[in-house]
């Protein structure tokens, strides 16, 4: 560090001349070793005329390669220093725009002292004023994506379901329903383009593993926002299956077949073709074994099952036309046809201020189910301005169902009722939707024009018979009852949303919008009741239909930057909702809602973000729940609408974290939410003393709950392992009237689980894992405390020794407890399966596979509601042995 | 008095004597990416790259003053992306070795130290190094940027030849990212032929303190144990199959 000189301190220390010498050679000595390694320069640099030249550059640059090495830039008045110099030699260079750049050998130490003194440069030799060019930046490719060739080998026949049954944060129910980070999955793509319209179980459950090069999930936004490019704060839980390369070129696809012990069959064939213009997907199965490469009408919502013994068979087509661009149209049709086989045995516990009563039944149901859906698809951009967006779902299908049943009713000690039931059903049921939206862009995309427009229609036409036969004891009594009902319904509506959105200034938009709508409802149904003596009564029961007009403006203002984004909403919706029974009006009730919404979500650094959302909800009662009239379908339990019903009215508030450590592979996804409706439809229920209900739909005060829901997952390097940790808990509160009495149900939910699962997966593929699920349910006209809970574990090996050869079982145990129930109940479950391979490449397979090798398996399913707690027990397909033949075809 | 004027001159620390304004600035610089997916034989992909944006534009800030400099890549917020410009940037580096970004760098020019914030597979890692000498050659050629007069200076960085174009009348040897040490601020800076950064608007008001701090968040690593842990982990990637997550089976 150049410090001052010696002298200028000796100097201004103000001693003797003696005692500045001394204090000069001390200073000498301490500041000599740095000083003599380092050197300042300065000087001036002018013109030729002697003018001073400021924001000249003199610099020190190596002799040998020129690279520069110290440098100073004169001030105003020419002047510069440079300081820090260490001894040596170097090239010294003055150089100022419009001059000749000046070059000079120079060694540090300067013999002359630091001070180089005034340095000229002279004009450069060009006669005119040196033009400078204005800079032109260059670009150039820069970055060049190369996509890895390396096609998964996977040599089990794997679907895509498999691989997410392994990836953290994902949970897949028996049926193939999704969960991604707690929410349902509700769009599944294929390169980002829709397959098969809006069933996400035929990607999941049709196409290979093999043919998949990375699994994405993420909440999407709207198609528009990605055309308007402003997020318009819609999220859809989607997965996005990114295809391998060579799954892109021709065709590929697969067929199996098999057959087993006990009758069974199953037999499947699909071929995708991808190509640049043309994607075309078309797929056929039959089987006898339960399981369904679609969704069917079975077993839609996320954790049941399916029930029963079901032989299916579908078939279908997905076609995708790529124009120009962005610019798509796609079309799917599947149909199948589903025959259903089911035995049930229901046992509940009912409590009643005045005491608990039981029931238990007995049923046995066949049914079969045909329905046809076809889903069209337009994503077309008209140009830099217009957008269109349209969507449109037709499903018809038919209905068979017949089923008889024994129910059982009574007290602990004594049985007061019985029901005898036989009914029969055919029904037809078509269901249409359609749903649009234009996006205009003016202004340079600052403003910003969208109508949306959707339309639904859905029509039931059902005829139904059934007997009854109703036993009453002490007195003793028995009664028949036969009744035919033609029932028809429809549902239609229609809502337009016309909005515009401006931008006001960096990151700040307001928009405006408003929602009309027109909803109808109907019902006519025809009865006819014989009591058995031959005489039948026609009873004229009468018609209803409701009209549901709404008027609902929305204003947002919205602040949108690439780090966060946050949202208010005003929203007021007015509906006008009549009633007319028979005719005439019975009701016209107009309704206000306020609506208010939030949105934040701030990602604070890559792998990190949080969220936090509001949203209100309103939801109109349905016709059925509405029409006044006994539903005499069950004798026993009479349903009856409540044309008073009220809308419910929900708030709902979340708050989301989720984290991403790509380092240690780390994950962490943690919710928390809330939610409270006021005027929420509930029961009430009247039981008599022969223990015949009828039950009501009517509005109670308020129902809350409140859930958490966290999923982490790990890697353990040590042990080779990676570790996921689920945990849900969950509680509500709600109101039900019991007999005139007010029943508080309130139930608390906890789950937990846990899955280890080792990472090299050469010759090993291991998973293992267990969940503990405790409910605790409390009702207030019941002094028990029900507490029930159950746990599992299942383990899922696959062994490959080589190319040729692999194994795999797979075990489950699942334990229900007793408390709260007559018994505890344990299900094991065991399959295992052998399997060679052939032909070039392995792409044929032969496997001999054991499906419950132990006959244990039924479906079994405990649940507390309202005023009760329900076990149900149902058939399922039991042991078998089956030989299956896959081959790949194409790829 | 001339001696302790010189003396107080000599201990004030700035590179020019007459210092009456301070120096300091703010200069925007715009980055461009240029997305060239090569056509790949595949058809359906090569008809879906096409669809894709052909190139993405990124903003970054040095804030500078005589006695240091902040080049601030995070806390600049701008307009959101749309769906379309973030999954571009995942196919860009799909099946990529993980690199680690610079987030900010911080260059304290009387210590001769510089801190940066490094994040690398979404951790932050602060390394702090003593200046080096980078090794800059310096060449007549003139250009104009804005208003300013600039000097081409050029250096050779892991095989390439980097070009950065200086503006003395910026006195600062202060740059954007591994660009400094020059006798003026940087104002473009070319690599392979293509435009890297390129400055969009220089102000020359000093900024505001708060804004010119030494990052604090992340890690602190040396500049050895950061490169060791880069290394690893790129391994660890080409061992792995090359960026197909974990959630595959083999």
């Amino acid at each position: 560090m150049a410090l001052a000189n010696p002298t200028i301190i000796a100097n201004s220390m103000n001693i003797s001349i003696l005692h500045k010498k001394l204090v000069l050679l001390i200073l000498s000595l301490l500041l000599a070793g740095p000083l003599l390694a380092q050197r300042a320069l300065t000087g001036t640099v002018s013109d030729e005329q002697g003018e001073a030249l400021g924001y000249a550059t003199v610099a020190l640059l190596n002799p040998m390669d020129s690279i520069l090495n110290y440098f100073g830039v004169t001030d105003n008045k020419g002047f510069f220093r440079i300081r820090n110099i260490k001894e040596g030699d170097y090239l010294l260079q003055y150089s100022f725009v419009g001059m000749e750049t000046l070059y000079k050998n120079i060694s540090i130490p300067t013999p002359g002292g630091e001070d180089l003194g005034m340095q000229a440069l002279a004009p450069n030799a060009l006669e005119e004023v040196t033009i400078i060019e204005e800079y032109i930046p260059i670009t150039f490719k820069s970055d060049t994506v190369e996509f890895n060739p390396n096609a998964f080998n996977t040599k089990s026949h794997a679907v895509v379901e498999d691989l997410l049954k392994k990836m953290p944060g994902i949970e897949v129910d028996e049926a193939g329903n999704i969960k991604a980070l707690g929410e349902d999955v509700v769009n599944v793509r294929v390169d980002g383009k829709e397959f098969f319209g809006k069933d996400p179980k035929v990607a999941t459950k049709n196409l290979p593993a093999d043919a998949i090069l990375k699994v994405q999930v993420y909440d999407k936004k709207s198609d528009e926002s990605e055309f308007t490019g402003v997020d318009d704060g819609v999220r859809e839980r989607t997965i996005n299956l990114m295809l391998n390369e060579d799954h892109k070129k021709g065709y590929f696809g697969n067929v199996e077949a098999g057959l087993g012990t006990d009758n069974r069959y199953s037999a499947d064939g699909k071929v995708y073709r991808f190509s640049e213009k043309v994607q075309s997907a078309l797929l056929g199965m039959a089987n006898n074994i339960n399981e369904f490469g679609y969704t069917g009408n079975h077993g839609k919502e996320f954790g049941t099952g399916v029930r029963g013994e079901n032989q299916s068979m579908a078939g279908g087509l997905n076609l995708s036309y790529n124009a120009e661009g962005t610019n798509r149209y796609f079309l799917s049709y599947l149909a199948s046809t589903n025959n259903k086989e089911l035995e049930q045995e229901t046992t509940t516990e009912n409590y009643l201020p005045a005491g608990t009563y039981y029931q238990h039944s007995m049923v046995y149901e066949e049914e079969r189910t045909t329905p046809h859906k076809l889903n069209l698809g337009v994503r077309h951009k008209f140009n830099e301005q217009h957008n269109l967006i349209l969507d449109g779902d037709l499903s018809i299908s038919s209905n068979k169902l017949s089923s008889e049943g024994l129910t059982n009713t009574g007290l602990e000690d004594a049985l007061i009722n019985t029901l005898n039931n036989t009914t029969n059903t055919e029904s037809s049921v078509i269901d249409a939707e359609v749903k649009g939206s234009y996006v205009s862009k003016l202004n340079e995309g600052r403003t910003q024009f969208k109508t949306a427009v959707s339309g639904f229609y859905h029509q039931d036409n059902s005829l139904l018979n059934w007997r009854d036969t109703i036993s009453l004891y002490s007195p003793d009594s028995m009664d028949l009852f036969v009744q035919f009902r033609d029932e028809y319904s429809d549902r239609a509506g229609l809502v337009v949303t016309p909005g515009v959105v401006q931008r006001i200034k960096q990151f700040w938009y307001l928009s405006a919008g408003v929602e009309l709508g027109i909803k109808t409802e109907q019902l006519d149904w025809q009865q006819e009741i014989d009591r058995g003596s031959g005489e039948s009564m026609d009873t004229i029961l009468p018609s209803f239909s409701t009209q549901d007009l709404s008027l609902g403006p929305m204003l947002s203002m919205k602040r949108n930057s690439n780090k966060s984004q946050i949202e208010f909403i005003l929203k007021g919706t007015w509906n006008q909702y009549d009633k007319v029974l028979d005719g005439s009006s019975a009701d016209k009730s107009t309704y206000f809602y306020f609506q208010p919404g939030f949105n934040y979500e701030y990602k604070y650094r890559t792998g990190r973000r949080v969220n936090v959302r509001y949203r209100t909800h309103v939801n109109m009662p349905s016709a059925n729940q509405l029409y006044p009239v006994a539903n005499t379908i069950n004798l026993l339990s009479i349903y009856q609408g409540n044309l008073e019903l009220d809308p419910e009215y929900s708030h709902n508030l979340s708050a989301s974290w989720w984290y991403f450590d790509q380092f240690s592979f780390t994950s962490l996804f943690a919710r928390i939410g809330a939610g409270y409706i006021k005027d929420k439809i509930g029961w009430s229920q009247t039981t008599n003393e022969q223990l015949i209900t009828l039950v009501s739909p009517v509005n109670t005060p308020d129902h809350r709950s409140v859930y958490s829901y966290i999923s982490f997952s790990t890697p353990i390097r040590a042990l080779g392992m990676k570790v996921s940790l689920t945990s849900h808990e969950n509680w509500s509160k709600g109101l039900s009237i019991i007999n005139g009495d007010n029943n508080t149900q309130s139930n608390f939910l906890h789950s937990f689980s846990v899955r280890f699962e080792n990472r090299k997966k050469e010759k090993w593929d291991a998973a293992l894992g267990g969940n503990i699920s405790i409910t605790d349910a409390r009702y207030s006209i019941s002094s028990m405390n029900t507490v029930y809970y159950n746990t599992s574990l299942f383990t899922d090996i696959r062994f490959t020794p080589s190319d040729k050869w692999s194994f795999e079982t797979k075990a489950s145990l699942v334990n229900y407890d007793s408390k709260s129930f007559d018994e505890a109940v344990s299900i094991p479950l065991l399959t295992a399966g052998i399997s060679y391979y052939f032909l070039r490449g392995e792409r044929a397979s032969l496997t001999l596979r054991g499906y419950d090798l132990l006959n244990k398996q039924i479906g079994f399913e405990r649940i507390s509601q309202t005023n009760y707690l329900m076990q149900q027990e149902w058939n399922t397909i039991g042991r078998y042995v089956m030989l299956e033949f896959h081959m790949r075809i194409g790829r | 008095m001339k001696h302790t004027h010189l003396a107080i001159l000599l201990l004030a620390g700035t590179l020019n004597a007459a210092a009456q304004t301070p120096i300091g600035g703010t200069v925007v610089y715009t980055m461009t990416t240029t997305y060239n997916f090569e056509p790949t034989g595949n058809d359906e992909w090569d008809a879906y790259a096409r669809t894709l944006p052909t190139e993405g534009k990124f903003e970054k800030v040095l804030y500078f003053t005589a006695e240091a400099s902040l080049y601030d890549v995070s806390s600049l917020e701008k307009e959101a992306t749309s769906g379309l410009q973030e999954k571009t940037e995942f196919f860009a580096s799909y099946g990529k070795p993980p690199k680690p970004a610079l987030k900010s760098l911080y260059i304290d020019y009387q210590e001769e130290s510089k801190v940066s914030l490094q994040e690398f597979m979404t951790r932050e890692f602060l390394v702090e190094s003593p200046l080096d000498n980078k090794g800059w050659k310096l060449d007549p050629t003139r250009k104009k940027i804005g208003e300013y007069v600039c000097m081409k200076a050029t250096m050779t960085l892991k095989g390439d030849t980097v070009t950065a174009w200086f503006a003395p009348e910026i006195p600062v040897p202060a740059g954007p990212a591994e660009y400094y040490g020059l006798p003026g601020v940087v104002l473009a800076v070319e690599r392979l032929g293509e435009t890297v950064l390129l400055a969009t608007s220089i102000d020359l008001s000093p900024p505001p303190a708060e804004l010119l701090v030494k990052p604090e968040n992340g890690k602190k690593t040396s500049p050895e144990a950061f490169d060791r842990i880069v290394e690893e982990k790129v391994e660890e990637f080409k061992k792995n199959g090359s960026g197909k997550s974990d959630y595959y089976r083999k």
